[in-house]
């Protein structure tokens, strides 16, 4: 009996900014891998192929039976990228970044990098302005013996932190897909290899100037909508791409309940309070991230519990300093 | 797109693009050039020694 034609097994990861949003780049598989996370397993199946318009053309008159089909246009994929944040592990500069799947997938997600030589040498991500087009990716898989490729990729962002592992980095996202095409794994160079990511070890989080808190599990999401799709009669395949708009940065923390007198989550909600809000996850230079909002209101208060351990959970909503800045959240890796 | 931020010898903050097509390579002599430009105080004195 042959052996098994595809097996869904390794996979693998290229993304790119592109010059030209919504036009393709060129990948290179030594300069823009990615390193996937995929977890104690095998990896997901890959994602479908998708069409706004599937190619249904109704009935036949004569016989309600199906018409046949013409063709689908508007093709696009969603799916969903997964790594685990960590640093380039040596000094940043203006061309030295945090790795691939960290710096250019952040930029999918709608935030500007900036580099810095100051404080210490940093790569900063806030929110894109308006006024400014956000960064879209070319993206290629290589999943179950097949190259899936798409352009004009944009994507929301959250993360997880249970337990005491490392933060899961996921990135929602969508784009332009083109036909699926036969190509096994080729040797990809990931970036930073010997570096290990940062576990949750250590973090500090400051809530309303309050760093005693026992953190217990934190819950990251950006709530960035990529959903419009841009239908373009003119153009051949029918798809433009996606428009990104607004989001809604939300920390979901769960802390052991502290006295009131230090940290009262009842009383911020009802008192409206903004106060700065801030997590770093890793110690060492170069590999450690903080992620923080200089304005967080609670917008949610969940009493809980965890055997005899009184806990609480609460939900910081990071919000710009006035309407036009760009300021409700920043990602720092330095 | 990619930004540097610096702090001139004023105290303002200044945010420059890199440009989309510059290479890798040369973005650090591109950066330093930029924020020699945006803010003469930060070159350093150079002197050339060899009228001397």
């Amino acid at each position: 009996m042959p052996t098994a034609a595809r097996l869904n097994q390794v996979i693998g990861v290229l993304a790119k900014v592109e010059a030209d949003p919504n036009v393709a780049e060129t990948l290179s598989n030594s300069a823009d891998a990615c390193n996937v996370y995929i977890g104690d397993g095998n990896p997901p199946a890959p994602t479908p192929v998708e069409y706004v318009f599937d190619g249904n053309i109704g009935r036949a008159a004569g016989n309600m039976a199906p018409q046949r089909r013409t063709t689908p246009n508007g093709r696009f994929r969603a799916g969903e990228f997964q790594c685990l944040p960590k640093g380039l592990g040596s000094t940043y500069s203006a061309s030295a970044f945090p790795p691939n799947e960290v710096h250019r997938w952040l930029q999918g997600a709608g935030y500007t990098a900036t580099y810095s030589a100051t404080p210490t040498p940093e790569w900063r991500y806030t929110p894109t302005p308006f006024d400014q087009v956000p960064a879209h990716l070319t993206v290629r898989q290589f999943m179950q013996g097949t190259q899936w490729d798409q352009a004009g990729v944009q994507s929301d962002f959250s993360y997880q932190s249970q337990g005491l592992g490392v933060p899961i980095f996921s990135f929602p996202w969508r784009g332009v897909a083109t036909a699926p095409a036969d190509q096994s794994l080729p040797a990809l160079t990931i970036g930073a290899a010997a570096v290990i990511p940062p576990v949750a070890s250590a973090v500090v989080m400051t809530a309303n100037a309050v760093t005693t808190m026992t953190l217990r599990e934190v819950s990251y999401s950006r709530n960035r909508s990529v959903e419009t799709a841009r239908i373009a009669q003119n153009l051949a395949g029918g798809h433009a791409g996606f428009i990104a708009g607004q989001f809604s940065p939300e920390w979901q923390v769960t802390v052991e309940r502290p006295a009131r007198s230090v940290f009262d989550p009842e009383a911020l909600m009802a008192s409206a309070a903004s106060f700065a809000f801030s997590l770093t996850y890793g110690t060492t230079q170069f590999n450690r991230w903080a992620h923080s909002t200089a304005q967080g209101q609670i917008i949610a208060v969940q009493p809980a519990a965890e055997g005899e351990l009184a806990t609480v959970t609460f939900t910081v909503r990071g919000h710009s300093s006035t309407p036009s800045a760009n300021d409700a959240e920043l990602i720092v890796f330095n | 797109m990619e930004f540097f931020t610096f702090t001139t010898a004023k105290g303002e903050v200044v945010t420059l693009p890199f440009p989309i097509d510059l290479p890798l390579t040369e973005r650090d002599d591109y950066m330093a050039a930029a924020i020699a430009a945006a803010d003469p105080t930060a070159i350093p004195a150079t002197t050339d020694d060899t009228e001397d």
